[in-house]
């Protein structure tokens, strides 16, 4: 039978029918859990209480998505265990992104749990100037920024009182994709551990960043590595969710390009004789 | 403007850049509290030229569409529907504060939702151009293929399940063949960068930032 | 000796090799720009992506559409966006001559302020100001990669350029733009260090790593910037140089090299 030469419509068409079955017919698909995200979940559990992680980087809101998974059910683990976060933001969306992560985690107390503002977490603002704003900040958080992102004076919020440099920074959780920054600045030479909740895409790019520096940088990946802290923090949500569509998604991409070689070595005998 | 005043202009600049550059690198290779001082005030200076970039690139685009709505240019209407909402923003992000659950609400629901439904049709665009590309004819694409093929399924929880070593085959791939290829890329990047830079400093770039040609 | 007491005191701890590295580079680069001002000349093999750009012109003027350029989603700072406006002046200004349009479209607003500048110089060098339009040959899409992609994908649609040059930083926004570059048949040239593994799926010739680099000096046909090039392969060399010593250092089960690198 000939296989026919399949238009992008007939891809896309396929495409979607994949997707929307398996959003509406849960498959449960299974999935194994990894050593490292189980050893970024031990490390976040045996920091002590009070501990300071910074949360930051550059943004793309869209693609942080991704890392919105790992990131959420970070957050209520830390909420568990007492620790306290400073959100700071490198890039022009990223403001946004640690509201809706720290929204939807349900950490605060206005939403049902034990964080308050200032005292547990805060938001700074969007930093620009890239390489120029990392070094500022690690040096003297209070001279690169003077207020948090609602204009309130540093000095006035009690955890800002107590974290003023890199040093009184105990790990750095990057939620987006220019990690390579926080390797350079944070990591490498403030000797502060980086976890790496990182996208599919940029785990490929950044993960020989974990042979170069072991038992400092840790990294999730993607969705799957999403579903798989959601596992282990027992809170389903956005990982869980998508590891269906996930699993068979990935058997279609390979499935398309058999498919177009099938195709191509079918039709091979009639470009033959056309080219002649 | 004269010759000579913009031979001027150009080569104070650039001596001022050169000063910046060496006070940052002293600072990061020297031992130098004097030294370390002036390159974080710089840090600092940096940040406040990049904030005013951001203020530069509204006004540049606001200048650009009220110009072309003026002359009702090409796609008039919609220069006046970006104007509009730029302004609109603004004004709205300046009395809620970015921070605000209405400004986080309007913020979501319409630029991330658009957004987002791009990056969704990432894979329609990736998969109908996967079937059209990885046809395997040549040794090359042969590797190509089989490169794409094995790290999009070691990566698939559906054959992790039932098959573990999959992940430490990925973990190898990733960490070195492909890590060999980036970082060949990365350092010839970086020094190719490195070298631009020199070339724009020195002033040999013909290109975007002429330093010679008269303006 | 690199590390007694006194130079401990001088230099930062961990960067001496580091800081020599640099000398070093400044250095090779110096004596290939000296060379190159004594009227000492290299030859740059012939780069494919390059003469598909020449070939593109010419492809462009016999069908009567237009040359469009892309130089990505990032701002003046990043090499790769510098690159690519070289390469975007020269092109601008060869079609020009020739009459034929090549139009761009970028995401970061001082990108859209140099662009415009390129053109304008373009046309006069060409001999033609009088048909340079402000606005014509230069579109924003939006200070966002999505926008950007989506706009640009538009624009591809509309305009149906015959040559399509990816020059700059990109990310994700290439798979959309180069999908639809392929649907109206244009050739697609691309050149990027981060997004590679997307611009070789969607372009037809392809700069790899610093070629990018290499075609901005090489295209502008200047002596001196194609020594500069020249330097920077001396520095490969040595950095080359240096991993091998290390990998054989390190597979004799010697640290040698790992520690003078840390020094």
């Amino acid at each position: 039978m000939k296989i026919p030469e399949l238009s992008s419509r007939t891809i896309w068409a396929v495409v979607m029918i994949v997707y929307i079955v398996t959003c509406t017919i849960p498959i449960g698909a299974s999935f194994e859990m990894s050593d490292i995200t189980i050893e970024i979940y031990e490390f976040i559990d045996d920091l002590p209480e009070g501990s300071v992680v910074f949360i930051g980087g550059s943004a793309v809101f869209a693609f942080d998505l991704e890392s919105s998974a790992s990131l959420i059910a970070c957050l209520k683990q830390m909420e568990r265990k007492n620790l306290r976060i400073v959100c700071a933001p490198f890039g022009v969306e990223a403001v946004q992104f640690h509201k809706y992560c720290i929204d939807a985690s349900g950490v605060m107390e206005s939403r049902g749990g034990t964080w308050v503002y200032g005292v547990d977490y805060v938001q700074l603002p969007y930093m620009p100037g890239g390489a120029a704003a990392y070094v500022a900040l690690m040096d003297d958080i209070h001279t690169a920024v003077a207020t948090d992102v609602a204009g309130t004076p540093l000095n006035d919020l009690p955890l800002m009182q107590e974290v003023l440099n890199h040093e009184d920074i105990d790990a750095w959780i990057c939620p987006h994709w220019a990690f390579d920054m926080i390797v350079r600045y944070v990591v490498a030479e403030r000797d502060i551990p980086g976890i790496y909740f990182a996208q599919a895409a940029a785990y490929a790019n950044y993960v020989p960043y974990m042979m170069a520096y072991p038992g400092m940088v840790w990294m999730t990946n993607g969705f799957l590595g999403g579903a798989q802290y959601e596992k282990l923090e027992g809170v389903p949500g956005l990982g869980t969710a998508v590891v269906d569509s996930y699993a068979i998604m990935s058997v279609v991409y390979v499935g398309f390009i058999i498919l177009g070689n099938i195709t191509m070595y079918q039709n091979r005998d009639e470009e033959e004789e056309i080219i002649q | 403007m004269s010759k000579t005043l913009t031979y001027y202009r150009t080569y104070v600049i650039r001596a001022l850049i050169i000063i910046c550059m060496i006070a940052t690198l002293a600072s990061w290779y020297l031992v130098s509290p004097p030294i370390d001082a002036i390159a974080n005030e710089l840090s600092i200076w940096n940040m406040n030229i990049a904030t005013f970039t951001l203020f530069v690139g509204v006004i540049t685009i606001l200048s650009r569409y009220v110009k072309g709505i003026k002359e009702r240019a090409d796609n008039w209407v919609f220069m006046l529907y970006a104007t509009v909402l730029i302004v609109v923003w603004i004004i709205f992000g300046t009395m809620t504060g970015i921070y605000a659950d209405i400004y986080q609400t309007a913020f979501l629901s319409t630029k991330i939702t658009l957004h987002i439904s791009i990056l969704g049709q990432l894979i329609f665009f990736m998969t109908s151009a996967a079937y059209r590309l990885f046809r395997i004819r040549t040794t090359r694409t042969l590797l190509y293929a089989l490169c794409t093929v094995t790290i999009v399924l070691c990566n698939s929880p559906l054959l992790l399940g039932p098959f573990p070593i999959v992940d430490k085959i990925s973990f190898w791939l990733l960490n070195n063949p492909s890590m060999s290829g980036s970082r060949a890329l990365m350092l010839t990047g970086g020094i190719g960068g490195v070298v631009l830079a020199i070339r724009i400093l020195l002033g040999l770039e013909k290109g975007a930032l002429r330093a010679t040609e008269e303006l | 000796m690199l590390t007694s007491a006194f130079t401990e005191q001088i230099f930062v701890s961990g960067k001496v090799f580091e800081l020599i590295t640099a000398m070093i580079v400044a250095i090779l680069t110096y004596v290939a720009y000296n060379y190159g001002k004594q009227g000492r000349t290299w030859e740059i093999r012939q780069l494919d992506a390059l003469e598909a750009i020449y070939d593109g012109i010419g492809r462009a003027a016999e069908t009567g559409r237009p040359i469009l350029m892309l130089p990505g989603i990032s701002n003046l700072g990043n090499p790769q966006t510098l690159a690519g406006l070289t390469l975007f002046g020269e092109i601008s200004q060869r079609s020009a001559e020739i009459g034929v349009d090549a139009i761009a479209s970028a995401s970061n607003t001082a990108v859209i302020t140099a662009t415009e500048a390129i053109v304008r110089g373009a046309y006069t060098a060409a001999g033609k100001p009088e048909m340079y339009e402000p606005g014509k040959y230069v579109r924003w899409f939006g200070a966002d990669q999505f926008a950007y992609a989506v706009g640009a994908a538009g624009q591809i649609m509309a305009t149906k350029p015959s040559v399509i040059l990816y020059a700059g930083y990109f990310l994700f926004d290439v798979i959309v733009s180069g999908d639809t570059g392929s649907r109206v048949g244009a050739v697609q040239i691309g050149g990027t260090l981060g997004s590679m593994e997307m611009i070789s799926m969607m372009c037809d010739h392809i700069f790899i790593g610093e070629e990018l680099y290499a075609a901005s000096a090489v295209i502008t046909k200047d002596e001196m910037a194609i020594a500069t090039v020249a330097g920077q392969d001396w520095i490969k060399l040595l950095a080359a140089g240096l991993m091998v010593l290390g990998a054989l250092f390190s597979m004799a089960g010697s640290d040698a090299i790992l520690n003078l690198i840390g020094v």
